[in-house]
């Protein structure tokens, strides 16, 4: 075994170890249910990304306690209320409050670009 | 509203008295001895403790308690006390993502919350309506 391997291999075995230590106490499904939440609340530190992804320690709290709040009993909703409540309408990602499809923004810029190169360029027939 | 959490201790181990937080107004300050932007705006949480009608609490967020003292000891000490929140659950509890933070709570309830370094520009837009 070469040296990146065994590095390769102790990485893994530090994550393992780690994961174990922090929600072992969770059922598979309350796992399934710590990350669906996760995933769905803002890190109020980071401003866009959710807890799941960010690294900031206030996230890593946040986890924990939608950890122990899950392991208590609470329901989804129940967590999502008491974030909603403790940080405000925008920790939740899908608040509905930016329903707006921004994606759709180039592809009408794009449309009225067209429409405005071409009424100014094609000349109309005398 | 603040939340209730049991063993409130301060700087020096003794139990707070969670009435002590909710009697007329309270500055909560979020501090730390490894928080940069806390001994930015230090001297100014000095000047107010002197006027205003107003107990400056202090929140010291997920600090060695050691630092924390000599940290008083050098820049002086405008809080009346401060809960010594070694593991950040307090702060958590009451929406801290960090340090500095401000929350001003009049007879228990949270009125203002603010993020960051608080200055007397800041005190003069978002608190001084409270007064």
């Amino acid at each position: 075994m070469n040296l990146k391997h065994f590095f390769k291999l102790i990485t893994l075995f530090c994550l393992l170890a780690n994961s174990e230590l922090l929600y072992k106490n969770l059922s598979e499904e309350q796992l399934i249910r710590l990350n669906y939440l996760s995933d769905n609340i803002r890190c109020p530190k980071c401003s866009y990304g959710n807890v799941s992804s960010s690294n900031a320690p206030i996230s890593k709290d946040i986890k924990n306690e939608i950890a122990t709040l899950i392991k208590d009993g609470y329901s989804d909703d129940e967590i999502f209320e008491l974030m909603k409540n403790r940080y405000g309408n925008y920790i939740l990602l899908n608040s509905g409050e930016d329903k707006m499809p921004i994606y759709l923004i180039p592809l009408i810029a794009l449309i009225i670009s067209i429409l405005a190169v071409t009424t100014y360029t094609i000349k109309k027939p005398k | 509203m603040l939340p209730s959490i049991q063993e409130l201790v301060d700087l020096n181990g003794d139990i707070i008295n969670e009435r002590s937080l909710s009697n007329g107004k309270v500055l909560l300050n979020v501090w730390a001895s490894w928080c940069i932007t806390c001994l930015v705006e230090h001297p100014f949480l000095s000047k107010l403790s002197k006027g205003e009608d107003l107990i400056i609490i202090g929140i010291n967020y997920k600090d060695d308690l050691s630092k924390a003292k000599n940290y008083l000891d050098e820049n002086g000490n405008p809080y009346k006390f401060s809960i010594f929140d070694y593991k950040g659950n307090y702060a958590l509890k009451l929406g801290v993502t960090g340090a500095p933070e401000t929350f001003l709570v009049i007879d228990g309830k949270i009125v203002k919350h603010r993020i960051g370094e608080i200055n007397q520009k800041v005190w003069n837009d978002e608190f001084k309506a409270f007064f």
